[in-house]
């Protein structure tokens, strides 16, 4: 029965529509953004199981190293099996994490929220998050921006809708939890609850995303598309380099730099987002920005977030991968220095650089499967990809420990005022700055890592 | 090289395919819509809404 789910069962016959590909591929990364939305019940989390909030935070922490340790050591059987088997897998792990979690809280023991959604939701994610991702630029070769851009954004989105929607169920679970009063806390048992609903909820998804995904037969390319033109252009390649081969070589490092500096830069604002615009609009101890104004502006760097994921990967299907990244980069340092010694002069001016910097840092999430195509080409993409989202889960460590190893020094956020944060944000810039070094640093893979290409066929031979 | 290898050539316009499309983009269109107007609400805030 579980053939179902073997690569040779999802070959799209005569007529299927490609652009069934990015609902099935939002339908998983949908669900695995939830893990961006974990602020919601750790509140609830931290008085449940009386412990601190680093505690709790390490939940998060296990499920961000499994994230980038799944999809590097699973990347190849990903590519191998199919993005059907690769999602069901994913579903499963992922909704089993949240039961096993469910069970942790329920049976007060913190070890098996670890194991639940740490652990076994790690691998759900990190499965998940590469899954679609060589099925779509295997079915868009014309546009792979453009298709990762748009699976991609689902991973930003899904938090958008697991917050609300999480409010709303632990209320229902818990009469006595008022989601729109800041100083009301769930109880432990709304959260389990709300976990086994997650888990049936998002496991019927993620099948859902299983059963529609297909891939093109051997040979299939769309209408009007000449693989021909992608030779023309310098820095991408119709060969082909395996995952084992793409760790030996200087772009694959490169490329690892650019995300890492990219990631880590971004992470500095998305952490500290909430407090960070009301310290730097801060005179005499009190700031001009209210709480209320300060949620309104992590929503709108969540937006910023998404949307940058799906136009800037698109415009790199134009402008090409590395003048994209060299935008992100370069762009970003401007920013950042403007931010750093300028952004207290103006709310209106701060909004807006921080949003061009959200942006940057989700596009460079969804623009690098393109780019390590044209590096790589389709052949392992999946495996490479995997490989290569180590960087994030780096950066997931180092982007935090920077900012707030500068900010402890200064005093506790909240308090501070823009001066204390200029350290820190001088410290992105020339993280940025090496980023923009490898960048420009990367050419084409070396011949010896390609892949044999076959002998041609006798005449006659299949067309 | 003429594309005559294209045994699953998409051809969006057929019925079965029309409905399998609204259906797919329906199922992930609807909650992200959702999502995406509840973050608004909150952003409005940040325009003194």
């Amino acid at each position: 029965m579980l053939s179902i789910l073997d690569r040779e069962r999802t070959i799209a016959k005569p007529g299927f529509s490609r652009w069934l590909i990015p609902p099935a591929a939002l339908a998983v990364h949908l669900c695995i953004g939830q893990a961006y939305a974990t602020s919601v019940y750790k509140t609830a989390l931290v008085g449940h199981f009386d412990t601190g909030l680093t505690q709790i935070g390490i939940i998060f922490s296990i499920a961000i190293v499994m994230l980038g340790l799944s999809a590097a050591v699973g990347g190849t059987w990903v590519d191998r099996n199919g993005p059907r088997k690769a999602m069901a897998l994913s579903a499963t792990c992922w909704a089993s994490g949240f039961l096993v979690a469910a069970l942790g809280i329920s049976t007060d023991q913190l070890w098996l929220v670890y194991l639940g959604y740490g652990f076994i939701g790690g691998i759900g994610l990190g499965i998940g998050y590469i899954s679609p991702v060589s099925t779509l630029i295997k079915w868009f070769p014309d546009r792979p921006g453009l298709a990762t851009g748009m699976a991609i954004m689902g991973f930003g989105g899904g938090a958008m809708i697991a917050s609300p929607i999480s409010s709303k169920l632990m209320a229902f679970y818990d009469s006595g939890y008022d989601p729109t009063d800041p100083g009301s806390v769930a109880s432990g048992s709304a959260v389990a609850g709300l976990f086994v609903t997650l888990a049936v909820i998002y496991f019927a998804f993620m099948m859902f995303g299983a059963a529609t995904v297909r891939v093109p037969a051997e040979g299939w390319r769309p209408e009007g598309f000449d693989p021909q033109e992608l030779e023309e252009r310098k820095l991408v390649t119709t060969k082909s380099v395996s995952a084992a081969n793409s760790i030996k070589t200087l772009p694959f490092w490169l490329l690892w730099t650019v995300l890492f500096c990219n990631v880590t830069a971004g992470i500095g604002i998305l952490e500290q987002a909430a407090p960070m615009i009301q310290d730097f609009f801060r005179e005499g101890g009190d700031s001009s920005v209210t709480a209320g104004v300060a949620g309104g502006f992590v929503g709108l760097l969540s937006m910023a977030n998404m949307a940058g994921r799906f136009v800037w990967s698109s415009t790199s299907d134009v402008i090409g991968r590395k003048p994209m990244y060299m935008v992100y980069l370069g762009v970003g340092i401007v920013a950042y220095v403007t931010l750093a010694l300028a952004g207290s002069t103006s709310t209106g001016l701060f909004v807006l650089l921080a949003v061009v910097i959200l942006s940057f840092y989700g596009g460079g999430f969804s623009t690098v499967p393109a780019y390590l195509r044209d590096l790589f080409g389709t052949f392992e993409v999946g495996a490479v990809h995997g490989r290569l989202l180590t960087a994030w889960s780096a950066a997931g460590i180092a982007g935090p420990l920077i900012v707030n190893a500068f900010l402890d020094a200064q005093g506790e956020p909240g308090t501070l005022t823009s001066a204390a944060y200029r350290p820190a944000l001088l410290t992105m810039v020339g993280l940025l700055a090496v980023g923009f070094v490898a960048n420009l640093a990367i050419r084409p893979v070396a011949e010896r890592f390609h892949e044999p290409v076959p002998e041609p066929a006798a005449a006659g031979g299949k067309g | 090289m003429s594309p005559m290898s294209n045994p699953a050539q998409s051809s969006p316009g057929s019925p079965s395919n029309t409905t399998r499309l609204v259906v797919a983009w329906g199922l992930v269109g609807i909650p992200l819509a959702y999502g995406v107007s509840q973050t608004l609400q909150k952003v409005v805030m940040l325009f003194g809404g």
